[in-house]
């Protein structure tokens, strides 16, 4: 595009008519700083609203686009007003600017420069760097969603080549420690952990390696932590397995397969499948520390009659992440019932989801929850267990009375049996105290440890433990 | 998984190899053939398939020993296991204990506002109001939140006249609580307060209110509300008439900026607004319950001539 294109052309690069709308607007001389081109690019300083102007160029002989603003269009309105303003020769030739510069310089280098950046990137960043190979009055938007097709296939690609190596060598690792054998001095050695877990962090295994760290904390954890760590091994090798031959599972499997390595699903893909839409009641909240994050997961769930009379209980889990600086806030609190499409998260049981629409706002439950006995709860577990074994944890409510086993640990009991509570459960006297010795209706996660309850009711009332 | 243990195993994650056992075996068997199967590859894997082999599996779980590589078998073998242990869970036999159920208290709950007001009290937020909410929690005559008592009687146990204030509002669940989780540390007894141990009580209540608030705000007006002063102004502001507590909110939330005093003021503002929010929810339970208020106390919204003198109070100190 060494000819200068005309307004007209400028604006059929426009992704739609509300785009080229604001386009126009953004053709705006005072609302641009350091505005200059030359024969290769165009570039300038858009000066919005947030703090920071946005940094936009346009390379001309794609034409090429980046612009530093949050739009997920491409081109967005600031590149076709820069664009337009050009076409109106309100741009002055002038000596490029350090952003402008060394981003040509990157595409000078690799004609597919827009590729590898974007190929380095976790899934949906990147989008504010793609270039339309297309003429400027020839584009339209097939043959812009068929390089960004291109592009996406190639990152997941690239990305599962990755993950294969990563996962290769994971379980090489774990039959080479069962030759050696787990009383080996190296496994009590932390750093022999955390080098497995920044290996698959490398390789973008990230759920895995945050498995593996916490394989490492049950190391020397009590007399008995070699069976602990043999049975994640076991479950880690057997994911390692199915990660590798995905396509041969079934495809719910394949889903949690991926899921549990650390393969992200993309949140619109997840909202673009069929909602469950119902009086969802949010039953509990808990907070990990997990390395330098905090997880938060939010357990809702919906309660319907069953095909044998009983109460079935259909749960989804919230999750969320926050880090230093950046603390994860409660969005739905507990004890509050909403109406609301909630989407899951593909996978062979369905638990992490999303909330998409509400239909109504959030109000205070009217009552508490129907809980289940304890062989049911245990029974659900065992259920989505046999569905996904390297499930860690699955959410309980259950209707029962704490009992001590004897031994310094406690269990929840009612007729049908018990579940034992967390060992270190600091909340312990709390939840004897409020069930004064009768039965309670508790929601938890049960894992392999036992059952950490998170929320309690009793008298009508609701507690947070 | 150590705490779940199999009697049973369902479903597609059984063992249904070639030689797998038929549905008809009993439960008992299969869990049991699970645990040995399970503690043998347990023993070759603490030692190394290099020193120790494992063992050949036990009928049923052979079809997960077919790798070439004796160290990836012994984990094919360890998965199954485990996925046949997890998937077949049984909740644990129901403890061989009974535990005493707490006295039967037939007071009404706690409601969910005072409990809170409680826990914010107990984290150390204006702990110096602690005495007051006890004297309102008894009067109202509502059962302590349990969620409360624990820390309640950890915090007590180096206070005897706490501890007597926390037993006697417990009624019987303070002990029966430290009886049945010895692990908290707490004697079943209640300690003797002695004469040296520190009194658990509200501050004196001055007998003019109204001149405290008047002093607290002047002390304010003449700038003089340095941060030294600030613990003797949260004394009297946790003193005064609860009545009065309205008019000191209203006339220190209009006390212009000023760096010398701010500090101090949103120090005194948040202890009253506290104890005013405090003492609305306590008075909300008298208007549920419909019971009759048997103290002194009246509702601040029947104090308008409180407000009035408030104004009086403040020679163009507001606009």
């Amino acid at each position: 595009m060494s000819v200068r294109p005309t307004p007209e052309q400028v604006l059929l690069l426009a992704p739609d008519r509300a785009a080229a709308a604001a386009a126009t607007g953004a053709a705006d001389p005072g609302a641009w700083s350091a505005a200059g081109c030359d024969e290769q690019a165009v570039w300038g300083q858009y000066i919005a609203t947030s703090a920071e102007p946005y940094d936009v160029v346009v390379d001309l002989g794609g034409p090429a686009f980046r612009c530093s603003c949050p739009s997920r269009k491409v081109p967005c309105k600031h590149c076709l007003g820069l664009l337009l303003m050009h076409a109106q020769q309100h741009v002055a030739p002038a000596k490029r600017l350090p952003f402008a510069q060394q981003w040509m310089q990157r595409r000078d280098r690799h004609p597919t420069a827009h590729q590898a950046d974007t190929m380095l990137d976790v899934q949906g960043a990147g989008d504010d760097e793609v270039a339309v190979d297309a003429d400027a009055a020839g584009v339209r938007t097939g043959a812009r969603s068929g390089a960004h097709e291109r592009q996406r296939e190639q990152r997941q690609l690239d990305r599962a080549e990755r993950m294969r190596a990563g996962l290769t060598e994971l379980d090489r690792w774990l039959a080479d420690t069962v030759r050696t054998g787990l009383a080996a001095p190296a496994l009590a050695d932390a750093d022999t952990w955390d080098r497995l877990a920044a290996r698959l962090v490398d390789a973008q295994c990230g759920g895995l390696a945050n498995r593996v760290k916490r394989v490492a904390a049950r190391v020397g954890q009590h007399a008995r932590w070699h069976e602990d760590v043999l049975e994640e091994m076991a479950v880690l090798h057997a994911l390692a397995q199915g990660a590798m031959r995905t396509s041969t599972l079934p495809l719910d499997l394949a889903d949690g397969v991926h899921a549990a390595s650390g393969l992200t699903v993309n949140k619109d893909d997840v909202l673009a499948g069929v909602p469950s839409t119902a009086k969802w009641s949010v039953l509990g909240e808990s907070r990990v520390r997990e390395d330098k994050i905090t997880v938060q997961r939010t357990w809702l769930a919906t309660q319907g009659p069953a095909a044998d009379g009983t109460t079935a209980t259909t749960w989804a889990m919230l999750l969320a992440f926050g880090a230093f600086g950046n603390e994860v806030t409660t969005e739905h609190h507990v004890a509050t019932e909403f109406e609301a499409d909630v989407h899951w998260y593909p996978g062979a049981v369905p638990l992490r989801a999303l909330v998409g629409r509400l239909h109504d706002e959030p109000r205070r439950a009217a009552t508490a929850p129907m809980p289940g006995s304890v062989a049911d709860a245990v029974g659900a577990a065992g259920w989505a267990m046999a569905r996904e074994p390297w499930l860690e944890r699955y959410p309980v409510l259950v209707q029962a009375a704490p009992l001590p086993m004897g031994n310094g640990r406690w269990t929840l009991a009612d007729t049908t049996g018990a579940i034992s509570i967390v060992p270190g459960f600091w909340r312990l006297a709390e939840l004897v105290a409020i069930s004064g010795g009768r039965p309670i209706v508790v929601m938890g996660e049960l894992s392999a440890d036992g059952i950490l309850p998170l929320t309690v009711w009793a008298d009508g009332r609701l507690v947070l433990l | 998984m150590s705490d779940l243990f199999v009697d049973h195993l369902t479903g597609p994650t059984g063992p249904t190899g070639p030689t797998g056992p038929t549905s008809a075996a009993p439960a008992v068997l299969l869990a049991a053939s699970a645990n040995d199967e399970w503690a043998a590859l347990v023993g070759a894997a603490v030692l190394g398939t290099d020193r120790r082999p494992a063992p050949d599996p036990l009928p049923g779980w052979d079809a997960w020993a077919r790798a070439t590589d004796p160290a990836a078998a012994l984990l094919d073998r360890a998965a199954a296991v485990v996925v046949a242990r997890r998937a077949g869970a049984c909740p644990q036999p129901r403890p061989p204990v009974t535990l005493p159920a707490a006295p039967v208290d037939t007071r009404p709950v706690c409601p969910a506002a005072c409990a809170v007001r409680l826990a914010r009290l107990l984290s150390g937020e204006h702990d110096l109001l602690l005495p007051e909410w006890f004297e309102r929690c008894e009067t109202a005559g509502i059962q302590l939140p349990w969620a409360s008592l624990p820390t309640l009687l950890l915090k007590a146990r180096r206070n005897p006249a706490l501890d007597v204030a926390v037993r006697r509002l417990a009624a019987g669940r303070a002990s029966w609580l430290a009886d049945v989780v010895p692990e908290l540390g707490v004697k079943v007894a209640r300690s003797a307060p002695t004469a040296s141990s520190p009194p658990f009580t509200t501050p004196p209540r001055p007998p003019d209110s109204g001149a405290v608030v008047t002093s607290i705000l002047n002390v304010f007006y003449d700038r003089l509300a340095t941060w030294a002063t600030a613990p003797e102004m949260r004394v009297a502001a946790a003193a005064i008439d609860p009545a009065w507590l309205p008019s000191l909110v209203v006339e220190l939330s209009r006390i212009g900026f000023d760096p010398t005093v701010e500090r101090t003021r949103r120090d005194v503002l948040a202890i009253a607004e506290f104890r005013h929010e405090m003492h609305r929810e306590f008075d909300a339970i008298h208007v549920i319950q419909a019971i009759p208020v048997t103290d002194t106390y009246e509702h601040p919204e029947s104090h308008d001539l409180c407000l009035d003198i408030s104004v009086d109070l403040s020679p163009g100190g507001h606009p």
